[in-house]
């Protein structure tokens, strides 16, 4: 059986990030960049966007978040070293010197006692776009 | 009353491995080797305990694709030529070992054995599965159900794929055992939370778990889920230690019989050739003549003799150990109402293919446990006699290596799911449409190919793929079995969203996989979203970054409104817009979808960047919401923060744009003066500018947007905010709670920003509170300016009069503007002005600017008073004349409501958009004509 065509993911064209819990302390991780990424991201971000290397960031609240880089625009990485029974946002995008631009999101818990919630982050439900504004 | 109960479970699974094309497929052998060495063995020992009238209970749970092969006649009349070659084979074999007077009676055995197999089976019409079910029926088995394929539950990508797991599950045994199953076997006892909901919805009472999954909990009292009446039962590791160990188990006893010295592979080929594969390839011919022995390549030839005894040492040592372990947990507790439950549960296969004694072992365990002080129960017995249990929440786990996904999710088989997920996807979308579809024609070759493609997925999805790429066991049958239904699921799906299905092709496929002929395609909907049947008239892609209970400015409110009215009007809404607190990805509300996504993480500094972000999840998750309930007609764009996803869906889907702008960044800002709001302008003029239709929501942001974007007149439609009266009554009695007449409270409600013109309402309060000592000003709402605000009224003198009452909820606001002597509304911008429109339609007497919509809602002293904006000379004079007359002030707030109740209503509003729809698709239908 012929596998090699099924094997090039970017044949969906579809934007996405997938998480699969494996065990206490690893996780599976899916992206692919879509239509949607190269059409807004692309000129939004110009030659960040063509130059820059993907990573994945993987936070959660209880340790130092970790960074993973990507090889390519698709792909399948597995991510060790997590805590059991944690929540983990999980994001794909690429590092600047001031933060991360977060291109997709997920989240995923870990098998275990439930513990360790995500931190709440700052939400623009709870500011008005004048603040956002201001803030801009 | 017994001390304690044993509930056997042994579970019976097998792949698909029926072969259309070839008979001899090596694979379809793992059937025959089961029947002869486990599922007929077994049974033999069930009828032979109850003809004697032993007393037992087991559970047995046998998976559909198991059931499914038992019951197909090809493979019955092909496993009755294998049997009839065995049997051949056990002649030839005595006569070849004449003169060996031990390996001679262990063929007289074996020609005995499969003789008696043989009678047994053709006795009772081939139909195992019957006599399986009669012991069901006299109360000695407890037949439960498995996934349909045995799909790894924790690592299937949607909902809707685990539910058809299940659900199909229970049709399948339904329809070959003659009941619903009682309880399930999740495939590897593979558990994630949520699955016990699935459960339920097919009133499913238990499922079992390995111990660790209970974590500090005992596995000897069952579980209740959270949230479902559906039990947890823990295995007990000691149970299991004792039969599957590889060290002290009782398989690997010497005397017993070595499974892996079998005569297809220790006998010359010029001798045997002819009972292994056609091909060459050697295989198992179940006659083995050697024991366990040891360790080494040494073997001893097989005493049954012995093997029989040991098979009571153990019989007598594992009813023995549960009874101590009972008599210890009675230590511990103390005893109580619910007597423990030990759960043994096994695979089926185990007993008599790899442990050749394991039927008589089982046979033995029942007898003895017959006159014990353990009761053998069957699961569902024991929740029915001691319902109550403790509720709890478990993680994700399963019975394999390391506990978890290990085993069906690592680097050798991870590349599975990413195409699997896909598909799963695309056939949950494909049944959503077809039940839309009207023409009968059409529909029933669809869903005969639904069917299909429901069945490929589903066969891609079994466990046992994973497992064997993973063990490196018939490796390339795993991945050629994954690979054939991956890529005709894909050629399925293709077919179907072309509506173009070769009902040739469909039929070879049905042919050669007879598999769940009934599969009812609804388990593949979601369980909250029933789509219509019926096509609706228009079907609208709606995109707002704010979206009740996230609620920012008006504009959550506005599209909440809208939506509904629109959805009561027969159209079908789906809003995609941002995660508000405690909301899911997808719900059904009111009438509406909506679809929800993560908001990214704000940078200092970077806005417009954050909206683009924003912009690549909504457009993301649009698409997937035209891909799963399309066809969609339009796309309906909510202001400049949703411009890049609706415009690339637009082009994406072919679909027009409808944008309402409901402000400008010009009229915002009265101007543009910084590079911010130059970007913004930007991405505001190219939304209005590639609209097909704009609708705006007053004459005044009519004629904004024709100046400064140059909108064509004829693409422009004023269609006026609205009320929802209903919602402005909630949480008000009636009876006003002012201290006394000569208190005057004065009103505003809105976000505390400069164009609001909060500052000129306090500006104008010194004069109007000199006059009226008792007079005050509530203002709710929050925003940049309160710190400013408040600093004025300390500066005004008047902060012991002014209460900042913060954010309000919709009641509370209610209240207060039944309460108030005058609602004051003092923009210096304002597109239309909803909250003055909802101080009217409550009753409130309402001073507004003269400015934008306000001046077109208003009329001067007819219905309630305008001021000029930024003039707090004007507006205090008009609040003193109110003050003074409270008779014309009542009449002007009467006048006042009715006109809002008669002109601005969200039904009006609705029919308003959908013309606005209409005229955008004729457009759009023109066009596409002109191009021909």
């Amino acid at each position: 059986m012929e596998l090699g065509r099924y094997l090039r993911v970017d044949r969906y064209g579809d934007d996405r990030l997938q998480t699969l819990a494996i065990d206490k302390t690893r996780i599976w991780v899916h992206w692919a960049e879509g239509g949607a990424v190269e059409q807004i991201a692309s000129r939004y971000f110009l030659q960040e966007w063509e130059r820059s290397t993907r990573m994945l960031r993987i936070s959660g609240a209880a340790e130092q978040t970790q960074f993973v880089e990507c090889q390519a625009r698709w792909g399948v990485r597995y991510v060790d070293g997590l805590s059991p029974g944690a929540l983990y946002r999980v994001e794909y995008g690429w590092e600047r010197s001031d933060g991360f631009l977060s291109l997709y999101e997920t989240s995923v818990r870990l098998p275990g006692a439930e513990r360790f919630d995500l931190l709440p982050r700052k939400r623009t439900d709870r500011i008005s776009t004048y603040t956002l504004y201001a803030e801009s | 009353m017994k001390k304690g109960c044993l509930a056997l479970v042994l579970h019976a699974h097998l792949p698909y491995v029926r072969h259309e094309r070839a008979a001899w497929a090596l694979e379809e052998r793992w059937l025959y080797e089961a029947l002869s060495e486990t599922y007929l063995p077994l049974l033999q020992v069930f009828e032979r305990l109850r003809k004697e009238r032993v007393p037992y209970s087991l559970t047995l749970s046998i998976s559909p694709t198991l059931l499914t092969m038992l019951r197909d006649e090809e493979l019955g009349e092909r496993y009755v030529k294998h049997l009839q070659k065995t049997i051949e084979l056990t002649e030839k074999e005595r006569g070849r070992t004449a003169n060996e007077p031990i390996v001679r009676a262990l063929a007289d055995m074996y020609a005995d054995q499969y003789g008696g197999l043989l009678n047994s089976y053709e006795s009772s019409g081939r139909d195992v599965v019957a006599r399986f079910a009669d012991l069901q029926r006299s109360g000695h088995l407890e037949l439960i159900t498995c996934g349909a394929t045995h799909g790894f539950l924790p690592t299937i990508g949607s909902e809707e794929l685990r539910r058809a797991q299940i659900g199909i599950a229970c049709d399948t045994h339904e329809a070959m055992i003659g009941s619903r199953p009682r309880g399930i076997w999740l495939p590897e006892c593979g558990y994630l939370p949520g699955v016990e909901r699935l459960l339920a919805e097919q009133s499913l009472q238990y499922f079992v778990l390995d111990s660790h999954s209970f974590g500090s909990k005992s596995v000897y009292h069952p579980l209740l889920i959270n949230g479902t009446n559906v039990y947890a039962l823990g295995r007990d590791p000691e149970s299991t230690e004792q039969v599957w160990s590889s060290q002290i188990g009782y398989p690997g006893d010497p005397h017993y019989r070595e499974y892996y010295r079998d005569i297809g592979f220790d006998l010359e080929e010029s001798y045997i050739g002819n009972y292994v594969h056609p091909s060459g390839i050697r295989v198992n011919t179940g006659l083995k003549y050697f024991r366990v022995t040891g360790q080494g390549a040494h073997k001893e030839l097989y005493d049954p003799q012995m093997a029989r005894q040991r098979v009571e040492v153990h019989a007598e040592h594992f009813v023995r150990s549960r009874v101590e372990k009972i008599d210890a947990l009675a230590q511990i507790a103390g005893g109580g109402e619910r007597p423990p439950l030990i759960t043994a549960p096994f695979d089926a296969e185990l007993f008599g293919h790899w442990w050749y004694e394991g039927p008589s072992w089982v046979e033995r365990v029942a007898r003895k446990l017959a006159g014990s002080e353990l009761a053998m129960v069957t699961p569902s017995g024991y929740l029915r006699q001691y319902p109550q249990a403790e509720r709890a929440a478990l993680s994700m786990s399963s019975w394999g290596r390391g506990g978890y996904a290990d085993v069906w999710l690592n680097e050798r088989n991870g590349w599975i799911y990413p195409h699997l997920h896909r598909l799963e996807e695309r056939l949950v979308n494909a049944v959503r449409r077809a039940e839309r579809q009207s023409q009968p024609a059409r529909k029933a070759l669809t869903e005969r190919a639904l069917r299909q493609l429901a069945r490929e997925v589903m066969l891609a999805e079994a466990s046992d793929w994973a497992f064997m790429i993973t063990m490196e066991t018939t490796e390339a049958y795993g991945v050629g079995r994954l690979s054939e239904h991956l890529k005709n699921a894909e050629r399925l799906a293709e077919q179907i969203e072309a509506e173009r299905v070769s009902a040739e092709w469909l039929a070879e496929l049905e042919r050669s996989t007879p598999i769940f002929p009934d599969l009812r395609l609804d388990h593949l909907l979601p369980a909250n979203c029933t789509p219509d049947r019926q096509q609706p008239p228009l079907r609208v892609l709606m995109l707002s970054w704010e979206f009740p209970p996230r609620t920012i400015g008006g504009l959550a409110r506005h599209v909440y409104d809208l939506s509904r009215e629109l959805a009561r009007a027969g159209v079908e809404v789906h809003v995609i817009t941002c995660q508000g607190e405690g909301t899911e990805a997808y719900a059904h509300l009111a009438g509406v979808h909506v679809h929800r996504v993560e908001v990214p993480e704000l940078q200092e500094g970077r806005f417009v960047e954050w909206s683009a972000l924003l912009n690549i999840r909504l457009s993301a998750m649009g698409r997937r919401a035209i891909e799963s309930f399309g066809p969609f007609q339009l796309i309906h764009a909510h202001d400049w923060l949703v411009a890049e996803s609706a415009l690339w869906l637009s082009a994406q889907f072919g679909l027009p744009v409808i944008s309402t702008i409901h402000a400008t960044e010009h009229g915002r800002n009265h101007g543009i003066h910084s590079e911010l709001q130059a970007q913004i302008y930007q991405i505001e003029r190219r939304l209005a500018e590639r609209s097909h239709e704009v609708i705006v929501c007053s004459a005044s942001m009519r004629q904004e947007l024709q100046e400064l974007y140059g909108v064509a007149a004829q693409k422009l439609h004023v269609l006026n905010n609205a009320v929802d009266r209903k919602a402005l009554a909630e949480g008000v009695d009636g009876r006003s709670r002012r201290a006394s007449e000569r208190e005057k409270v004065v009103f505003y409600v809105g976000r505390l920003v400069p164009e609001k013109g909060v500052q000129v309402l306090l500006a104008s309060a010194p004069s109007w509170m000199n006059r009226y000592p008792q007079a005050r000003i509530i203002i709710a709402g929050i925003g940049p300016m309160l710190a400013t605000l408040q600093d004025q009224a300390r500066e005004l003198g008047i902060e012991g009069r002014v209460e900042f009452a913060g954010f309000v909820t919709d009641q509370e606001r209610n209240r207060l503007l039944r309460d108030a002597d005058v609602a004051v509304f003092p923009s210096l911008y304002e597109p239309f002005g909803i909250v003055a429109l909802e101080a009217m339609a409550a009753g409130a007497p309402t001073v507004v600017s003269r400015t934008g919509g306000l001046a077109e809602i208003v009329e001067h002293g007819e219905d309630g008073w305008l001021v000029e904006p930024g003039d707090s000379n004007s507006l205090s004079e008009t609040i003193l004349q109110l003050f003074a007359d409270p008779i014309t002030c009542q009449q002007v707030a009467e006048r006042g409501q009715q006109k809002v109740i008669e002109r601005y209503s969200w039904p009006a509003i609705a029919e308003g958009t959908i013309a606005v729809y209409r005229r955008a698709l004729q457009q759009r239908e023109q066009e596409v004509g002109g191009s021909r």
